[in-house]
């Protein structure tokens, strides 16, 4: 009797101690940090961070602000031994780095449902694995200004009817007409590189993904002849008429970015090409209801409904380091991520304080700014060109070498044969 | 055993010699070696997963023309920054040590542009070029002034070249200021009294006894040209069409824009081997003429 006494409380002893060992792992504290790209927004990042760690009392998140080296940045804390367990990063570093980090298409993905675009932006060829959260969406194409259209074209007037070539040259036309130059063309290397150029030729303009894959790949073996292409020829001929009717004609290549907004914000261009993330600057000298975003038609067939779509893109994402960081410290980082993506917090804090379209359902959180507000009017309407390939896909250079040759073209010092030849020879030098 | 003396220095040289030891290998020399290694690996820039691939790296940067000519044309910014921002430097020193009223409120504001940070500087001149001169050139009818220096390439090294040597040769002028203040008034009095002229005198005493503040101060202007990268990367970005891309710009964009960490490395590598070069022959031939007091 005593033997099994002794063996119960035994028992009960080492039930006791399991289940408090038990209950401390669960409660363990876990120690992270989160490294953002979204530069700017200290103050807010920390206190969305605060929120997150008073709703999870088991996790500390330090916030490693980045500087203007991003990537640089980033890296520096590879090498340091004190890699950010969650990093918001550019979509193509992502996958640059995919062997550092979680694949979150794995074990309960029940929650991926509420994300509703923009995974194919952190996937690459041939592979299921997902290695970011998409944290916004962003739509770019031409720039408008409300005020001036209405007063040149008429307060009826309806932009998508502009869904051809020729309709754009008489758009444009009119504005001239009344003394207002009709565009300004932004001559940053990574705005005509990137933005004009490689998102626009590696799209769906070319066709499927696989037709896109394969032009792309063409360039590395040398089987695709750009200026045999006609989405290439269609897409530098729109550029030319751009460049006709750029306000900075003269003298294309001393512009600023602010200086460009700045005069569409006030009238004294009628559009530009570029995108809603633009409004963080153009808010300063706008009103609310001044600007919008319109199709940039490339070709003249008004029945091809590319001509009434727009550019976009899920530009960075939230990504988990495996690489230095512990399996609990993973668990913790996936749980931020998806927090920072889908919580109402989360949701907040993009629209409020970046101004971004969510890619995800139930957001209910009014958003200032109209250009994003456009993109989410042409997101739900299905009018987005996909240019996940080439963010994906292409080289992480193209814009920096690529991007002095539409300079060069743009300021008249360069012809479309050699601007081809030159991108073709990139490739090749790969 | 150690005699007492000897333990006192062992002391001294535990005290003094080690700590400065240790930091200097961990900041400097292990680094740099870390740095020639990995010209010869191709790397990823996070993992251990170092590819030992020889020379190629270094064959490859020297049959790239854009590298060749982004050496060169550092070359030629580094010849244009170092004489002019010298030349000013001198002119200041000068100016700012005769008997010149309120040369002391002259000397900080005339530093002012060397603490300006080289990424503020370059927007702010920037703005310059592109709206400043510009209006200035359309407003008064001048055509060489009413488009943008930047947007020409031989006009944009040029700017580049004016702004640098705007902000150096504020910095130079201080050590020329003190060059100049060192001078003893007797020599100088003394060829006054010879009949030498200003410009004689100037010629013939004063420049020869600052030559140990010339030493200095090509030394350095020669270093920080060859070095240039936030002006470079703020004011010109390299533009337009990348005419005027420094290789310190260049060895950024490679690492951190191509991710080709290893060729960005061997491109380092030979720039410290022409910095080295050129400094210690330069140091070498300009001390040899100093002045000795």
């Amino acid at each position: 009797m005593l033997k099994k006494l002794a063996a119960l409380l035994m028992a009960a002893a080492m039930l006791l101690t399991m289940t408090a060992a038990g209950a401390e792992s669960a409660q363990a504290p876990v120690t992270i940090s989160f490294y953002s790209t979204q530069a700017g927004v200290d103050d807010e990042t920390i206190a969305l961070l605060d929120e997150f760690m008073a709703q999870h009392p088991g996790i500390t998140v330090n916030y490693y602000p980045c500087g203007d080296d991003q990537l640089a940045a980033w890296l520096a804390l590879y090498s340091a031994g004190t890699a950010p367990t969650v990093s918001l990063l550019d979509v193509g570093q992502i996958l640059n780095y995919s062997d550092y980090m979680y694949n979150f298409n794995q074990s309960d993905t029940e929650w991926m449902s509420h994300v509703l675009s923009g995974w194919e932006f952190c996937q690459k060829e041939g592979s299921d694995a997902i290695y970011g959260i998409p944290s916004s969406y962003q739509g770019f194409a031409l720039l408008y200004n409300k005020d001036l259209v209405a007063q040149v074209h008429g307060e009826d007037f309806d932009v998508s009817t502009v869904n051809t070539v020729d309709k754009l040259v008489a758009f444009f036309d009119a504005f001239e007409a009344a003394g207002i130059p009709a565009t300004v063309v932004f001559s940053a290397d990574w705005a005509l590189g990137s933005h004009y150029l490689g998102c626009q030729l590696f799209s769906e303009w070319l066709g499927d993904k696989e037709t896109q894959r394969s032009i792309l790949k063409g360039l590395y073996t040398g089987e695709t002849k750009l200026i045999e292409n006609e989405h290439f020829n269609n897409l530098m001929d729109v550029f030319d008429i751009l460049k006709q009717y750029n306000i900075n004609d003269a003298d294309p290549l001393a512009d600023t970015q602010e200086g460009d907004l700045e005069m569409l914000a006030t009238g004294k261009t009628a559009t530009m090409f570029q995108g809603d993330w633009n409004w963080l600057q153009i808010q300063t000298f706008a009103d609310r209801d001044e600007l919008a975003i319109m199709p940039l038609p490339l070709t003249n067939d008004e029945t091809d409904p590319r001509n009434s779509m727009i550019l976009g893109s899920c530009p960075k994402a939230y990504c988990v380091d495996t690489y230095q960081s512990t399996p609990e410290q993973q668990a913790a980082g996936v749980e931020l991520a998806k927090w920072l993506a889908l919580s109402d917090e989360g949701k907040e804090f993009m629209v409020t304080q970046i101004g971004s379209t969510l890619p995800f359902d139930e957001v209910n959180v009014v958003n200032e700014n109209p250009l994003a507000v456009s993109t989410q009017e042409y997101l739900n309407a299905g009018k987005i060109l996909d240019i996940s390939t080439f963010l994906c896909e292409a080289p992480s250079d193209f814009w920096l070498i690529i991007g002095p040759y539409m300079q060069a073209y743009l300021a008249g010092q360069m012809d479309r044969a050699t601007l081809a030849s030159e991108i073709e020879a990139y490739f090749q030098d790969i | 055993m150690l005699s007492a003396q000897k333990r006192d220095v062992w002391k001294l040289i535990l005290l003094f010699f080690v700590p400065a030891m240790f930091v200097w290998l961990t900041t400097m020399v292990i680094p740099f070696l870390y740095g020639i290694w990995i010209s010869f690996v191709q790397w990823d820039g996070i993992g251990n997963n170092y590819e030992f691939i020889g020379l190629q790296n270094y064959i490859k940067i020297f049959s790239n023309a854009k590298f060749l000519q982004s050496l060169g044309r550092t070359a030629i910014y580094t010849i244009g920054t170092v004489a002019l921002s010298n030349v000013l430097g001198i002119a200041l020193g000068l100016l700012l040590t005769s008997a010149l009223k309120g040369r002391n409120l002259f000397r900080t504001a005339i530093f002012v542009p060397n603490v300006i940070g080289g990424v503020a500087m370059g927007y702010i001149w920037k703005y310059i070029f592109n709206y400043g001169f510009t209006a200035i050139g359309i407003s008064l009818g001048i055509q060489a002034l009413s488009t943008s220096m930047l947007s020409d390439p031989t006009k944009a090294m040029i700017a580049l070249i004016i702004v640098s040597s705007w902000q150096l040769s504020a910095y130079l002028m201080i050590i020329y200021v003190a060059g100049f203040t060192n001078v003893p008034a007797e020599l100088v009095e003394a060829a006054r009294v010879d009949g030498a002229s200003s410009w004689s005198v100037l010629r013939n005493v004063r420049l020869p006894m600052i030559r140990s503040s010339l030493t200095i101060c090509l030394f350095l202007a020669i270093v920080r040209s060859f070095m240039v990268f936030e002006v470079n990367m703020t004011l010109t970005d390299g533009g337009p069409f990348n005419t005027t891309e420094m290789i310190a710009f260049r060895i950024y964009n490679t690492a951190f824009v191509s991710l080709k960490f290893g060729n960005a490395q061997a491109q380092a590598v030979v720039l410290f081997v022409i910095v080295a070069l050129i400094s210690v022959c330069q140091a070498y031939f300009t001390s040899k003429r100093e002045v000795q007091m």
